[in-house]
This record gives C-alpha cells, sequence and structure tokens, in this order.
C-alpha cells in the first residue's frame, strides 16, 4: 500500500505527518519488537522497549544521518539500547540456559534463509558470512541478544579475552566492508 | 594484551577500545575516560561512529516477532501525547483530517522552547526553579544558548551564571519522560559536557532518572569561561549543544 521508502515514511513521521507515522511504524514494529523481545526475553517488558524505541526516534529524529546506513538499522540500534537499559535497569538477569543461537548465519544454510527473510540485509549477511565463525558468533550474541562480553565468556567457556578480541575484529571487518561498499 | 583498570586517555588506547564504545559495553570510569577522549577528538569520534553505525546494522539481522495487537495505536498515541496535540488516526488513503478539514500536525514545539528575545527572560525563571533547593538567590545569568541537534532543532537551554565557581543551568524539557519509566535506566548512558574557552572538558554524568529534565552543575570557572554545553550518549554521540552568547 505504501509504496514508498522507510525513508520517505520515515521524514513524515519525523515530521508529524499522521498518516506516514502510522505506516512506518506498522512497517518496522515486527522487527523493533522482535529484536526487543530476543533481548529482554519478557513479551510485556519488550513491548515497552519496543514502544520507546520509537518515541526516542521520534524524539531524537534530527539525530539520524541518512549517510551512515538505513533508518531501519538507525532505528534498531535505538531499540537495543533501550532493551540493555531495560535489562540493567531491572538488575542482572538470568543468562539464557540454551547455547547461542546460530543466528546471523553460523551456517550458510541459515545465511540464505537470513538472506531471504531481511533482503535488506544482504549486505551485512554476505560480510557476516566472510568472518570466521567465532567472531561471528561473539558479534551476534553482544548485538542480536544483547549480551556483554563476559555473559558470552561464561556460556561458551571462551576466556573474556578473546571473547573481546573476537568481537573487536569482528565490527572492525564489518565496518571496512561496509564502508568498501557504499559509493 | 590489555589491562583493564588503565583509562584509556591516547587516540591509540581509544583506537583498541572503540568497538566496546559502539557497542554500549564500557561501563564506569572507563566509559566516562573513553567519551571524554571522544568529546575532544573528531578522528576516534568518526571512527567510533562508523563501527556504531556497522553496529546497527547487524541487527537487521534480529528474528521479526509480532507485537500485542494495538500495539501501533499506543506508539502513535503516546506520540501524540508527547507532541501536546491529539493526533488524528491515520486517515484513509493518507488524506489528512481533522476538525477542520486539514491534516493534523503534531506540535513540536516544547513549551519551553522560547524565541531568541524571551530567552533571557526564561533564563532567569529558569534560574530561579533551579535553584529550589538552595538556599542562596537565583543567579543572573552571564551567558545562555538554546541546546540544538545537529540539524538545528531546538531541544532545550543552557544558561550559566556565577563568578566562579561557575552554574552550568541545563533544561531538556521532556527528558525525564523519556528515561523514568527505566528506574535506574539509562541516565547513566549520558553525560553532560562542559567546554571551556581554554579548551577544557569536563564531563558530568546527567542526573538518574527522576532528577528531572533540569539538570544544574558547578564549574571552577567563572561563567565567562563557559563555552558550549552538550548532552553526549554512552557511544559519544552528540545529541544537542548549545554555544554560550552573553547576556
Ligand atoms: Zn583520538
Amino acid at each position: 500500500m505504501w509504496d514508498v521508502s522507510d525513508e520517505a515514511l520515515f521524514a513524515g513521521f519525523a515530521s508529524g505527518d499522521p498518516a506516514a507515522a502510522a505506516a512506518f511504524v506498522r512497517r518496522l514494529e515486527r522487527k523493533v519488537y522482535g529484536l526487543a523481545l530476543a533481548i529482554v526475553g519478557d513479551p510485556g517488558d519488550a513491548q515497552d522497549v519496543a514502544q520507546e524505541a520509537f518515541v526516542r526516534a521520534w524524539r531524537f529524529a534530527d539525530s539520524f544521518d541518512e549517510r551512515r546506513g538505513s533508518v531501519a538499522a538507525w532505528l534498531l540500534g535505538i531499540t537495543r539500547n533501550s532493551a540493555l537499559d531495560c535489562v540493567r535497569g531491572r538488575g542482572r538477569r538470568a543468562l539464557p540456559t540454551a547455547e547461542l543461537p546460530a543466528e546471523a548465519g553460523a551456517d550458510p544454510t541459515d545465511v540464505d534463509e537470513v538472506v531471504g527473510r531481511h533482503d535488506d540485509a544482504s549486505r551485512v549477511v554476505a560480510l557476516m558470512r566472510e568472518l570466521p565463525a567465532g567472531q561471528r558468533e561473539a558479534l551476534a550474541a553482544v548485538t542480536l541478544q544483547g549480551l556483554s562480553t563476559r555473559e558470552v565468556s561464561e556460556l561458551t567457556g571462551i576466556p573474556h579475552g578473546t571473547v573481546k578480541t573476537r568481537v573487536r575484529l569482528a565490527l572492525r571487518r564489518l565496518r571496512d566492508g561496509l564502508e568498501d561498499r557504499v559509493p | 594484551m590489555t589491562t583493564e583498570p588503565t583509562l584509556p586517555t591516547t587516540c591509540e588506547e581509544v583506537r583498541e577500545l572503540a568497538p566496546d564504545i559502539a557497542l554500549g559495553l564500557l561501563t564506569g570510569e572507563v566509559r566516562a575516560a573513553a567519551l571524554a577522549h571522544l568529546e575532544r577528538c573528531g578522528a576516534c569520534r568518526a571512527d567510533v561512529a562508523g563501527l556504531a553505525s556497522a553496529a546497527d546494522e547487524v541487527l537487521l539481522l534480529a528474528p521479526e516477532a509480532t507485537p500485542p495487537p494495538g500495539f501501533a495505536d499506543r506508539v502513535l498515541g503516546r506520540i501524540a501525547e508527547l507532541g501536546g496535540t491529539e493526533v488524528a488516526a491515520p486517515a484513509p488513503a493518507g488524506a489528512g483530517r481533522g476538525a477542520g478539514g486539514t491534516a493534523s500536525r503534531w506540535r513540536r514545539a516544547r513549551p519551553l522552547l522560547a524565541a531568541a528575545a524571551v530567552l533571557v527572560v526564561l533564563a532567569g525563571v529558569l534560574g530561579l526553579a533551579l535553584a529550589r533547593s538552595r538556599d542562596d538567590a537565583p543567579a543572573t545569568p552571564v551567558a545562555t544558548a538554546e541546546m540544538q541537534t545537529g540539524r538545528g532543532r531546538t531541544v532545550g537551554e543552557v544558561a550559566v551564571s556565577g563568578a566562579g565557581p561557575a552554574t552550568v543551568e541545563v533544561q531538556v524539557p521532556e527528558w525525564d519522560a523519556l528515561v523514568d519509566r527505566w528506574g535506574t535506566g539509562p541516565s547513566g548512558d549520558y553525560h553532560v559536557a562542559i567546554e571551556l574557552h581554554d579548551g577544557t572538558r569536563l564531563l558530568r554524568p546527567v542526573p538518574d532518572a527522576g532528577g528531572g529534565d533540569a539538570w544544574t552543575f558547578t564549574v571552577e570557572a567563572p561563567a565567562e569561561a563557559v563555552a558550549t554545553v552538550s548532552v553526549v550518549d554512552g557511544a559519544g554521540r552528540v545529541w544537542c549543544s548549545g554555544r554560550l552568547l552573553p547576556v
């Protein structure tokens, strides 16, 4: 129905156009809520976090810089921050008991599935795929699950220093790759 | 291997930690030291900003989930509330609607966002309000500024007063509304950076949630020495900034 870019809808959302705002929220609510849920675990908290993320995006719309990436990625960055605030605000949470998921394409089959689900994420998927598995998993745990490097270390038994190094290397490689491909 | 307690001060030390800063992994004085460096070093700031954007891209891979029914309406209602006006429900076919047939606009101006002409008066009132917990008489501002985002939108005000120590009063309307739901939440992630004309930069944490949207800081220098005041986030990004002008 709204055959316009996320960025165009966001401009309307930021400037107070009710129709564009509604379309913007409805288009991105599944991503925002999904990430919030992945980090905070509880559906009620996730809803609060997701709402807060949209409110912050509206409040700080001027700080979005389209040269740095898509509005969806920027909004998800805000969502992650809101989720971390929530998790930290209620004290140390219980760590997930399950192993770290193979999200973000730990194996190529998953990557293909992820690419299919997120067509706008194909660049980052390709770059994630090029990372060594240990780096990719560490970065995914910190970003998509909102874990600290110490929590990743406790969950995996990998020394904390190694986890930190892997996260740093992974993020640098990713950044370099993304910047190379931006005209 | 780096030993953790060393506070990062040089570009090299900050660059090593740049991914941690971008991912919000630092805490306490290490983060404060890193942020202080970012405040005065554009090159490191750009490095962190690039890494933060890359980290955001990874988040596109998060699993999607359907929020509870009515979620979007609650979000839009909340934003309308913050904007101070009633927002119209999305109109069919995207047409504007409202009592007068014109599109309903969220009023973005905040009550305290005054025109420059009344800013001085307002700062005086503000000083009075802010001084409520102190027993001294409200000081007369020596310099004031609007706090603006990078694109020039005014989101708050700052006023400095006093011959030394100077009082720096910052007000960002509705700040509290943003953070109060988080309890001990994100206020620790935000700092007010006060830059003096001699190049000194001071970093003060934004008070805990519940501390309101008006903050007072003391600086061991005369008010005239304060050049700019900014609010920076946990990744060192400047959210708003004001360059002080004499009253
Ligand atoms: Zn530097």
